[in-house]
């Protein structure tokens, strides 16, 4: 079978020797599919690949200062849009959006906050998963699982 | 005709609630209502598990105050492990403050720098798009910088202490899981990878210069902007100090006169919950008092109002710099709440300091052992107020009932004033509703930092719209903000 691979997945480079990668895992395992950002981070700890990681709930002000400190940063996080193949990467740019929870800043608002305060943005990409279900207390979706399996197979790869 | 307006859901508020404004044929204000419409049923997820699980089955209530549901089921789960408060080795009680000063001073810097500056550099009348965190950012960075900095020093404090900043794990049923290291202590002490806590205080103490000064200037809104008298709850020490973590709860009036001094876990003697047809938030009083008069604020306002004084110097001298501007009577303003937020911070910082010098969070002496009980109730004063929690468990120690008050529902019906207040002073009998007045009523109840995800178990995601309807429910006009 021929595989394809989107302009973001050609553009898509890791270098851990050449630069300090973080992954941002966003969401909450008590909540079914919602869990598959630090389930993520459990596959990249279990398996020793050479990025440093952060597990968060969501994005939070003190972010933008932890994210100057890296050269690249992933985020990846549940989607409850039914991406084509389970999973979709695309490039963060700074965006002053119009985020009117600010408990919960966005990738982007969050790259426009750094840029703001320290003047300094990682090149930032956002791994989006999809989820199907999100109850409380509940096990994650064998088709999030399928799904979570598949993005962080391409994520593996890339690192050789 | 008469109108409904309905603000939805409110912007900058942790969770979602809707506003609801009558207005009768006369565009004057009839009634108005901040009510909620989702509701999680965590108390009902909890019933059947073990109950040493709670401390951290809690967390997920919301990632915004976990620590201080942790610490809260924590010191109930040590009750049905057979524990009271004073049975705690000293490092694991000390432990725990520091987790819990460290939880409240990081949450105080989020909202008062990112959540509810927007109101107070911007003022009243900004447009909108002004009332965001980047804005603010714009404007001032370096309050915008210290502001990270010292929600970063709080949160590093948890991090050390429970493993990582949101649902990390620190309190076991009596005690603790893990001391302090002595280069933990040391990077608070000497600002290693983040500012000194000696930093922090003197940082504070800029920052509470700051709000006195822009009081004076601004004196006219903030004295005025949804002033009306309630009650106040809060925890005191045995002295009548301000306390945070343990001690009796003590109310006032809003003359001052005491309506409540009770050891905290007798709550369920004393407070009653009335439910309402249009929220899912319930409305906690003083069984006392009744549903009319029972009702209190709980929070930093409060908390300023019902201590005699606060135990650490240079908090104790802000405090009584703010109670002599109402002449030692209970401080009734709203929007004086965020300067008792400052005064708090100075609090908690001070304490930190304290605990820090103290050898005992160094010590290895983390746990007790008891004879389990039937239930337990653990009560400690979260960011945004009194926060109850109250668990039963059957022979197997798997819970039965659970029961709790967050402190967003005691300020329920706090925030309905607020919104009735704004309603009757800036909405009345005026024809044309504006975005600004739209959002005052937003900034009273932001002044309570409502945490509505965690007050109402929502979370989800609900469109931002206005909608006028008239008393037969007819929709008049809609209005959608993005």
């Amino acid at each position: 079978m021929l595989s394809y691979k989107t302009v973001e997945e050609i553009l898509f480079k890791l270098e851990p020797d050449r630069e300090r990668i973080l992954v941002i895992g966003i969401g909450n395992s008590a909540r079914q599919d919602d869990g598959v950002g630090w389930k993520f981070l459990e596959l990249i700890d279990a398996l020793g690949l050479p990025l440093e990681y952060r597990e968060v709930y969501q994005l939070q002000i003190e972010d933008a200062s932890l994210i100057t400190g890296f050269d690249k940063i992933i985020f990846v996080d549940s989607h409850v849009d039914q991406i084509k193949g389970g999973y979709q990467l695309e490039p963060v740019f700074p965006l002053e959006d119009a985020t009117w929870t600010t408990h919960t800043l966005s990738p982007a608002g969050l790259m426009h906050l750094a840029e703001q305060l320290f003047d300094h943005t990682p090149e930032a990409w956002l791994l989006a998963i999809t989820g199907y279900r999100w109850d409380l207390g509940e096990p994650m979706t064998a088709d999030a699982k399928a799904n979570l399996f598949e993005a962080f197979e391409f994520l593996r790869v890339q690192l050789g | 005709m008469g109108q409904k307006i309905i603000i939805d859901p409110v912007t900058r508020v942790e969770g979602h609630g809707k506003v609801t404004i009558l207005l009768d044929d006369q565009h004057r204000v009839e009634d108005a209502f901040f009510h909620i419409v989702e509701f999680r049923g965590f108390e009902r997820f909890v019933q059947g598990r073990p109950y040493w699980e709670a401390p951290v089955l809690v967390q997920r209530l919301c990632g915004i105050c976990p620590v201080s549901h942790h610490l809260a089921a924590a010191k109930a789960i040590d009750q049905i492990a057979g524990l009271d408060p004073k049975d705690l080795t000293p490092t694991a009680t000390k432990l725990r403050r520091l987790l819990h000063y460290g939880q409240i001073l990081q949450s105080h810097a989020l909202h008062f720098f990112y959540l509810a500056s927007p109101d107070l550099l911007f003022g009243l009348d900004a447009e909108a798009s002004k009332r965001n965190v980047v804005e603010v950012a714009i404007a001032n960075k370096e309050l915008a910088r210290k502001g990270i900095q010292m929600r970063q020093f709080g949160q590093e404090i948890i991090k050390a202490l429970a493993g990582k900043r949101i649902h990390g794990i620190m309190a076991l049923p009596g005690g603790a899981h893990k001391t302090l290291k002595s280069e933990e202590r040391d990077a608070f002490l000497l600002g290693k990878g983040v500012p000194s806590i000696n930093t922090i205080i003197s940082w504070l103490g800029e920052v509470l210069e700051f709000i006195k000064g822009y009081h004076e200037t601004n004196a006219s809104w903030l004295d005025y902007f949804a002033n009306y008298p309630s009650g106040h709850l809060g925890m005191v020490n045995a002295n009548g100090a301000m306390e945070l973590y343990d001690g009796p709860l003590r109310a006032i009036d809003a003359q001052g006169k005491e309506t409540l001094h009770i050891p905290a876990t007798d709550y369920v003697n004393h407070f009653a919950e009335e439910v309402k047809p249009w929220s899912y938030l319930k409305f906690p009083y003083l069984k006392a008092l009744g549903r009319e008069n029972g009702w209190n604020r709980v929070g930093p306002l409060a908390r300023m109002n019902v201590s005699k004084f606060i135990t650490t110097p240079l908090a104790d001298t802000e405090r009584k710099l703010f109670q002599e501007y109402t002449d030692g009577k209970p401080n009734n303003m709203t929007m004086h709440t965020h300067w008792a937020r400052l005064i708090e911070m100075l609090h908690c910082a001070e304490v930190i300091r304290d605990l820090l010098l103290d050898d005992a969070i160094l010590g290895d002496d983390l746990r007790r052992e008891g004879i389990q009980r039937q239930a337990g109730i653990g009560v400690i004063e979260a960011p945004r107020g009194t926060l109850i929690h109250h668990y039963e468990v059957d022979d197997k120690g798997m819970i039965t009932r659970c029961n709790l008050i967050v402190s967003t529902t005691h300020n329920n019906e706090p925030m309905n004033r607020a919104v009735k207040w704004v309603a009757e002073n800036v909405l009345d009998n005026r024809f044309e509703i504006t975005e600004q007045m739209l959002n005052q009523v937003e900034i009273a109840i932001r002044a309570y930092d409502p945490c509505l995800s965690c007050a109402t178990h929502a979370l989800g995601k609900m469109p931002l719209y206005v909608e006028l309807q008239d008393r037969r429910g007819n929709i008049i006009q809609t209005r959608t903000r993005s």
